[in-house]
């Protein structure tokens, strides 16, 4: 567990202050993160997902109950709370997803595709934060992200994406 | 919408589901195509998005050893097998509020607490005639419910003022619930507000038939409701909405 710690600890942290602060609630989360993937480390199932992945899906999962526990609102959000007990994924499902796999596929989305990725996952910057910085419209920003999403998938099961239209 | 149409429509929409950027009309129109068209959202996508944070992150990643040090030193003593293969659990860890025994007590405790007078509501008025007053007030905005494919017989409306934070829901047709195996739950859509829906609390329709009043109760302050959605849930209600069920959903026209 320490060397999971020593390995992970730093992509938890970046991935839980996305959702929680003040510091002192992110490092609660972050052990909350932890806490269950010692519970369930026999559910990582590797052929799915690398452990960063497997790793960041808990952590996300997480962070987004904190928010919720915490505004003590509803989120109508569809993540199961057992997805990671659900039998392996149909024959149309996505290869193993790792850093490798998802490098490949992101230098074959478009590049203002790719800055957008970047922008909000490396820099953390939220969608308006996003518009402001790029001057994009945020209705552009949203749909560009969701699409690219949707490409990315296409292109992770190695078929050519259709052509987009902005 | 055609089916193509509506297929791209789903997709773009569960793509804002995994990223977490759906509006609250976008979530309630997710839940309809979900309720009414039989979509299933897509793993593979809370997987992408999962494998994206991991992987763009990792480029900035913090190291703080300090942190690591906190950490080891305050998760270690909850894990006294650190040495050794952690534990399996059963198949199926049953969240304790699923508990057959705590759902009763807690759809026990909401009965009792739906017939005590809540805030906005006047003892000894019957909640047809508080109703009727508050339809009288100019703010007052009333939308018609619209029952989804499995509730199509259902009739009733909402009506609801900003300036009070008080309303009425009124059905016909909304088939009986037994609430120790489910109860209806509202979800107020408030954009404006942020894009995750307010709890207007949970509800009971009894056996008999008839015309339902049904007082809402808002979890927090509602300013410029859209939307106004019916789901059924576990006796109690939940936090956060699987959308499995859809009942109805009332909107701004």
């Amino acid at each position: 567990m320490n060397q999971c710690i020593d390995q992970f600890g730093g992509l938890v942290w970046n991935i839980t202050r996305r959702y929680v602060r003040p510091d002192s609630d992110a490092e609660d989360v972050v052990q909350e993160t932890f806490a269950e993937l010692w519970k369930k480390a026999d559910r990582f199932d590797p052929a799915r997902a690398s452990a960063s992945t497997f790793i960041g899906l808990v952590a996300r999962r997480r962070s987004i109950d904190w928010l919720r526990r915490k505004s003590r609102r509803p989120a109508l959000e569809a993540l199961p709370e057992d997805f990671d007990q659900k039998v392996a994924a149909p024959t149309d499902s996505l290869p193993r997803i790792d850093s490798e796999s998802l490098q490949s596929a992101l230098q074959e989305l478009p590049s203002e595709i790719r800055e957008l990725f970047q922008l909000h996952f490396a820099g953390g910057l939220t969608h308006p934060e996003i518009a402001d910085r790029t001057g994009l419209p945020l209705g552009t920003v949203k749909t560009r992200l969701r699409r690219g999403l949707i490409t990315l998938r296409t292109l992770m099961r190695g078929a050519q994406p259709t052509p987009e239209s902005s | 919408m055609n089916d193509p149409e509506r297929i791209a429509r789903f997709e773009e929409l569960d793509a804002a589901r995994a990223l977490g950027d759906l509006s609250a009309e976008e979530q309630a129109e997710w839940a309809r195509l979900v309720e009414e068209h039989g979509f299933e959202p897509d793993e593979g996508l809370d997987y992408l998005v999962a494998g994206l944070e991991a992987t763009l992150s990792e480029q900035t990643a913090d190291p703080r050893p300090e942190l690591t040090r906190r950490l080891t030193a305050s998760i270690t003593p909850f894990m006294p097998l650190a040495a050794e293969e952690p534990r399996a659990l059963p198949a199926r860890v049953v969240p304790f509020w699923r508990h057959p025994a705590l759902g009763w007590m807690a759809a026990a405790g909401l009965a009792v607490l739906l017939w005590l007078p809540r805030e906005g509501e006047t003892p000894g008025v019957s909640l047809a005639e508080q109703r009727q007053a508050l339809l009288q007030s100019a703010a007052a905005v009333q939308w018609e419910f619209a029952g989804t494919a499995d509730f199509s017989d259902l009739e009733g409306d909402v009506v609801w003022t900003d300036d009070n934070q008080n309303g009425f829901m009124r059905f016909r047709g909304l088939p009986a619930n037994d609430p120790t195996q489910a109860q209806y739950q509202l979800w107020i859509v408030d954009p404006e507000r942020d894009e995750r829906p307010v709890d207007g609390g949970v509800f009971d329709i009894p056996v008999g038939g008839g015309e339902v009043v049904v007082p809402i109760r808002a979890a927090l302050r509602v300013d410029q409701p859209v939307a106004f959605v019916i789901t059924v849930e576990q006796p109690g209600g939940v936090v956060v909405s699987r959308q499995e069920t859809v009942a109805a959903i009332a909107q701004r026209g």
